[in-house]
């Protein structure tokens, strides 16, 4: 009988996570480096930040209420 | 790094005529796309509910399914600011000099064409369809002497104006040519003389 706790979610959830912010990253510097800087692509950069952010929140508010050691048995 | 409206290595007297990017209904398009792909999980959630309730309070199940469904949002509004950059970075500069082709096809994948005004053999537009016809915007071709012969401005606004601009562009420069050979030709025969 074998006992996963629920918690290694967190392991896949922390690589697609990583992936996110690499991209996002690279998604930044393309357009800081090669791009034509306006308010258009500051209030864009903003608004993909702030909506971020705001998901990762909720994300973790939401999740509070969920029993993370809870177990998968095999 | 430039601002907008800004000509890359600008020479001197060089001015700017036109800066386009596509119209922004292509932006608009994409990001409707991945608006109606952000509503497949409030879709599958009102399934679960009708179906299978019981995977909604399932202690192993559903935290799966919650951290799936932050993962897929987050990464839709990564393709929407993707889409953003994607718009943003396909840049057409016609200055009094040159004209300057900017695209990024994809991620580490970018093209700068430039070619001068001199070597503008024929400008040409394109519309076709309905939504190009009603928002007037479509493709402008540049055909130059040089060793990229065809520069394409894709999906831009008021494309029967840009051509007329080059046109014009071109025309005076062939008029200051003109003038140019008079007036060395008048040099010359004062010389003689």
């Amino acid at each position: 009988m074998i006992e996963i706790s629920i918690s290694t979610y967190f392991i896949i959830y922390g690589l697609a996570l990583a992936l996110f912010v690499i991209f996002a990253l690279i998604n930044l510097y393309h357009l800081f480096r090669f791009g034509f800087l306006s308010f258009t692509s500051f209030l864009m950069t903003f608004i993909f930040l702030g909506v971020s952010v705001l998901l990762l929140f909720i994300t973790y508010k939401l999740g509070l209420e969920i029993d993370w050691t809870q177990t998968f048995i095999f | 790094m430039y601002i907008e409206g800004q000509i890359p290595n600008q020479q001197e007297d060089e001015k700017l005529l036109l800066f386009l990017r596509r119209h922004w209904l292509i932006l608009v398009a994409q990001w409707l796309l991945y608006t109606v792909l952000a509503l497949i999980p409030v879709a599958i959630y009102f399934f679960l509910i009708y179906a299978f309730p019981q995977i909604l309070v399932s202690k192993t199940i559903y935290p799966f399914l919650f951290l799936l469904t932050s993962i897929y949002y987050l990464f839709i509004i990564l393709f929407l600011f993707n889409a953003f950059i994607d718009y943003h970075l396909d840049v057409w500069i016609v200055t009094t000099k040159r004209i300057i082709d900017i695209e990024q096809k994809g991620l580490f994948n970018r093209v700068i064409s430039e070619q001068t005004v001199e070597k503008i053999q024929d400008v040409s537009a394109t519309q076709k369809g309905f939504w190009r016809t009603f928002f007037d915007f479509g493709t402008v071709s540049v055909q130059t002497a040089g060793r990229i012969d065809r520069f394409s401005f894709h999906q831009v606004p008021h494309p029967f104006e840009v051509v007329r601009t080059i046109n014009g562009l071109v025309q005076k420069g062939e008029e200051n040519l003109e003038h140019e050979i008079h007036e060395i030709l008048h040099h010359e025969e004062d010389k003689r003389i």
